[in-house]
């Protein structure tokens, strides 16, 4: 104790220089409005900045999982939206769900070549089965085509042997969408007769009339189009709504009524 | 008592040149020069360090109140205060400060004071301004400041001194 008494007094002017500076300083900070401002944004921006670092990091950690919470709360809701449509529907006759919506992972995709394929990470245990549709939340995105046990491979629309049947949304003539091979971004829409009026731009959905995929989901916009002489369809080239190669998170839709329909349809 | 009394005289005087008069000084908004300090410089040297801590802090304290900066000329002053031994000994041309007497030409030289004056102000204007912009983004501007009023000040501070304390010395 003695001691530090005497460093005390040894030191005094110091001690009592670094007192006198502490006042002034906190004298500027508390009377001046600029400095005070300073201060305090600096104060802020360092601590917001480390906060933001780490909530970041932290947050990096946590995507996943997030991810997957939002995805089945996404689900949950859609099915939620489309036993509701049905109920308001009055002229609906169904008293069942008309599809079922489920999600998956995109875990692996091949979309450089003209046989493309995406692999979902879910399969038969999950209740997937054949033709399946899948979608995501930009629009449509193909067709399941194989399943195993926890798996199911995806013929996407980017497919030559795919063809989707769809239908311009603005005056619904509708045609088949089918892929060329070029680019995974665009494709084209045949059958779509030459008087019909067509804007760039235009959105293409589902029809709704294949039985896979509910009506009215976006499947691309109208990029360009041109009529060939002799010919009574117009070729219009077509935007692809999903980007397939940021795609991540999709949906897996059943058509509950599948069986019932084609049994109906198929008998004489 | 009598050199309390004077040294009083020259504080009251010094400041309300630096209020009423040198303050009113500004060219540009880049010279604003500060002679105050001046009575930080002549203190006599045998003055506890001490006292001349608590007196640097007061002298910028009163003009801090006069021009509404709480703070930033008691923070330099302070800072010049407790520099002003060390720089004594470090400048010092001789072996020893006569004691009882104070920094002045008559003694010690043109030279030797115009060089304490220099860096005393250089110490002073140089914590000063930085506790002013309170920001390095624009450090070559406040160096510029630091440099012109460096100059502006020392050519008041020897103004007043040669008007004012010169001839009290010599009566002395």
């Amino acid at each position: 104790m003695k001691e530090l008494l005497n460093i005390f007094v040894k030191f005094h002017r110091a001690f009592l220089f670094i007192l006198l500076e502490i006042l002034c300083l906190i004298m500027i900070i508390n009377n001046n409005n600029f400095h005070h401002s300073v201060y305090m944004s600096s104060a802020n921006s360092i601590c917001g900045g480390i906060f933001n670092t780490t909530s970041s990091i932290s947050s990096f950690f946590k995507l996943k999982s997030i991810n997957e919470e939002l995805l089945l709360e996404n689900t949950e809701l859609k099915n939620q939206l489309i036993q509701r449509n049905i109920e308001n529907d009055t002229s609906a006759t169904l008293i069942n769900n008309k599809y079922l919506y489920r999600s998956a992972h995109v875990i692996n995709k091949c979309i450089n070549k003209t046989e493309n394929s995406i692999t979902l990470d879910k399969g038969r245990k999950d209740g997937i089965k054949k033709e399946m549709a899948v979608i995501s939340n930009k629009g449509v995105v193909g067709i399941i085509s194989n399943v195993s046990k926890n798996y199911s491979t995806v013929l996407p629309i980017i497919n030559q042997t795919l063809s989707v049947s769809a239908k311009i949304k603005r005056n619904n003539f509708y045609g088949s969408l089918w892929w060329d091979g070029n680019s995974y971004r665009e494709a084209l829409l045949k059958d779509i007769p030459f008087h019909a009026n067509i804007v760039k731009g235009d959105s293409i959905i589902t029809s709704g009339y294949s039985s896979i995929f509910p009506e009215g989901i976006l499947i691309a916009r109208v990029k360009e189009y041109n009529h060939a002489s002799g010919n009574n369809f117009l070729d219009i080239k077509v935007n692809l709504s999903v980007d397939y190669k940021t795609l991540e998170n999709v949906y897996i839709v059943e058509y509950l009524l599948k069986e019932e329909q084609t049994q109906l349809e198929t008998s004489k | 008592m009598i050199r309390s009394y004077k040294y009083i005289i020259h504080f009251i005087l010094l400041i309300t040149i630096q209020l009423l008069v040198v303050n009113n000084i500004q060219i540009n908004s880049y010279i604003n020069p500060y002679m105050y300090i001046l009575f930080i410089l002549i203190l006599p040297f045998d003055l506890s360090k001490s006292l001349l801590l608590l007196i640097g802090f007061f002298t910028g304290l009163s003009v801090d109140i006069f021009s509404n900066t709480f703070g930033i000329h008691a923070a330099a002053t302070t800072l010049l205060a407790f520099v002003r031994p060390t720089l004594l000994t470090l400048i010092s041309t001789r072996e020893a400060y006569e004691p009882g007497s104070c920094p002045n030409i008559g003694m010690y030289g043109f030279t030797w004071f115009v060089k304490y004056l220099a860096i005393g102000t250089l110490i002073h204007h140089s914590a000063l301004f930085m506790l002013e912009t309170f920001n390095f983004d624009i450090f070559h501007i406040t160096l510029g400041k630091i440099f012109t009023n460096l100059i502006a000040s020392i050519i008041l501070m020897l103004f007043y001194y040669i008007i004012a304390l010169k001839h009290t010395k010599k009566r002395r």
